[in-house]
């Protein structure tokens, strides 16, 4: 079976300018070199430590950034040979949560509105379809559809992400890059997130490259991971095996940087 | 009145009774330290444990006198540090205790650190304020404390600025900055949030270690329970604004009795534990400050509210009398013992 994203040798560099004359002064490798491959219905951590170079990964998957050099292979199709209408077409199959959900909803917008843009944006839905669609999204995700004329700030950050959620569901993806989806939330509300997530991954058979410094999260909610250091992934292992078994140096580094307690380990 | 929460007064260094703090924001007035008293002893280490906004900072800012005065009202019956009573003392007594006596860390190092200011100038700074050293004993005297924090090279890094050194580098700083004067107590606001799982554990490692040599009290603020539990004595849960738990830092862990503390508990993931399965994740979201309910703030998400916890707030009662009631039917007297040596206490209604 054709894996539903290959990434293979990714490169991402950014120059690094300096003086008055702005002139090249050598260039930062973000990401160096990252392969793997992400099949249907999996989930797959990526895990370090900012700077790691694991957003820009995510990134250029979604093309928000361009590459520098490599391949993605999204369910057959290179993405840098596509032309951008055949692009356009598949972009609604790929979304994104993000971290901050102060910065990603627009806060002019009332959540149903936001709700609905990509519906506007990538589907000849009437208005009343669309408002049918929003409710059943926000429904999903656990909101009260009367809640959808309210504004982003009249909600807690755990009911934001629940917008965010709604919003990368509505054209109905294969795959969603969740960026430290839970990292701004109140501890008490993380575990509803991941749990929401769990629940729509099996109910649409979602597809999730999961980022976070959260080890505990990621051994909770992945079935493999993969460790990055300085742009380039260090190892890659089924979740159980990683924790078990931490083979390189640095992921035995970052795993005993985890406290031991609480929790029954 | 809620009960005291240690017995003797002798060995306490900082006392705090009844306090309670409120302020003015864009949305109303905010409830954010109600009735909250707990103390700190010589050398212990009291972490305040709580999610964003349940007031665990406005209560430290409080008891350091560092909220803004015109936007905030604080009254107590008792803030003392050392005996003394830190309410009644003037702005320039106040300064004189923070940084001197008292030692402050904050979550963002570089935004505590100022920027046009080499790291050595910040550091001796203090020295030469609070310590009156001279120049030279002041620089030598700030090299050893950068070399304390593992500072590598410290002689040639005191004429760096803060934007040449890593976030982790600068927590170090803060510490060494926070240690400078020897204070008897150092209050850690979030210090290592911002930071690397790596770089946290080392800068964990590094408080840990001074403060055995130093016999420092601390109080650690943070949201973080596994962070807690390496490396605090006894904790305070808040919620809400109030302390609705606490009991020494073993004790919580293995048997929570505020049905917030146990909720949060067992929503973290287990490391050991195989197959995912769901989270036991706690129902609703933290209720808003401005208009906090009649009685217990966690009722509306608790598994066991009845009539009562909503009517009134429930005080600080010893855990054992309060929640784990049932269990301690069963082995009543083995219970009270540990309950009695932890001095455990739980704001709860709740009794089974």
């Amino acid at each position: 079976m054709t894996p539903l994203l290959e990434v293979v040798g990714l490169k991402k560099h950014f120059s690094v300018h300096r003086g008055m004359m702005q002139r090249r002064a050598g260039s930062v490798r973000a990401v160096d070199g990252v392969s793997f491959r992400l099949h249907r219905g999996e989930t797959l951590g990526l895990v370090g430590e900012s700077g790691c170079g694991k957003t820009t990964v995510a990134r250029t998957i979604l093309r928000l950034t361009e590459p520098t050099s490599g391949r993605i292979v999204f369910d057959g199709v290179d993405l840098a040979a596509v032309s951008p209408v055949a692009l356009r077409a598949l972009r609604p199959r790929m979304q994104m949560i993000f971290q901050d959900t102060h910065s990603s909803l627009n806060p002019r917008l009332n959540v149903g509105r936001s709700i609905a843009e990509p519906l506007l944006e990538h589907t000849s839905m009437t208005r009343g379809q669309r408002r049918d669609r929003v409710g059943e999204l926000m429904s999903i995700v656990g909101l009260d559809s009367k809640l959808a004329g309210r504004l982003p700030h009249e909600f807690s950050g755990g009911q934001r992400q629940r917008v965010g959620i709604a919003r990368a569901l509505a054209l109905k993806p294969d795959l969603i890059i969740c960026d430290e989806p839970i990292s701004s939330l109140d501890i008490s509300i993380q575990a509803q997130i991941v749990n929401l997530l769990a629940d729509i991954q099996e109910e649409f058979g979602l597809t999730y490259l999961f980022i976070s410094h959260d080890l505990r999260m990621v051994k909770h909610l992945c079935d493999r991971v993969a460790v990055m250091n300085e742009g380039k992934i260090v190892e890659m292992a089924s979740a159980r095996t990683l924790f078990r078994e931490p083979d390189h140096p640095y992921t035995r580094a970052l795993l005993s940087s985890l406290p031991r307690r609480p929790g029954r380990s | 009145m809620t009960p005291e929460l240690l017995d003797d007064g002798s060995r306490d260094l900082l006392r705090v009774r009844g306090l309670h703090t409120q302020f003015l924001s864009d949305r109303g007035l905010v409830h954010a330290v109600n009735d909250v008293s707990f103390s700190v002893r010589r050398g212990e280490a009291l972490a305040l444990v709580g999610e964003s906004g349940c007031g665990k900072t406005a209560t430290m800012l409080s008891v350091l006198r560092l909220l803004p005065r015109h936007r905030s009202r604080v009254r107590a019956d008792e803030v003392s540090f050392k005996g003394r009573d830190l309410l009644g003392l003037d702005d320039e007594g106040m300064r004189r205790v923070r940084g001197a006596e008292i030692g402050m860390i904050f979550q963002d190092p570089r935004a505590s650190l100022n920027p046009v200011l080499t790291i050595g100038r910040q550091l001796t700074e203090s020295l030469e304020v609070h310590l009156r050293l001279g120049r030279r004993a002041a620089r030598d005297r700030a090299i050893e404390l950068l070399e304390s924090v593992g500072i590598p090279r410290p002689a040639s890094r005191f004429d760096d600025f803060p934007h040449q050194f890593s976030g982790g580098m600068c927590q170090r700083v803060m510490i060494a900055i926070a240690l400078s004067c020897e204070p008897s107590l150092l209050i850690a606001d979030e210090p290592t949030t911002a930071l690397d799982a790596t770089i946290q554990a080392q800068i964990l490692d590094l408080v840990s270690e001074l403060r055995a040599t130093r016999e420092m009290a601390m109080i650690w603020i943070t949201h973080d329970l596994s962070v807690v539990a390496s490396l605090a004595d006894r904790v305070a849960v808040m919620y809400g604004g109030s302390i609705v738990e606490t009991a020494g830092a073993r004790r919580l862990f293995d048997a929570p009795a505020h049905p917030y503390t146990q909720g949060l508990l067992a929503s973290l993931p287990a490391l050991g534990e195989e197959g995912r399965g769901r989270l036991t994740a706690i129902p609703g979201q933290p209720p808003d400050m401005t208009r906090l309910p009649e009685g217990c703030a966690f009722a509306a998400r608790c598994p066991h509210a009845f009539d009562r916890c909503t009517l009134e707030r429930p005080p600080l009662l010893p855990a054992g009398k309060g929640v784990p009631l049932r269990e301690q039917r069963a082995h009543s007297s083995e219970k009270q013992a540990v309950s009695a040596e932890a001095g455990a206490r739980a704001a709860c209604w709740w009794d089974g």
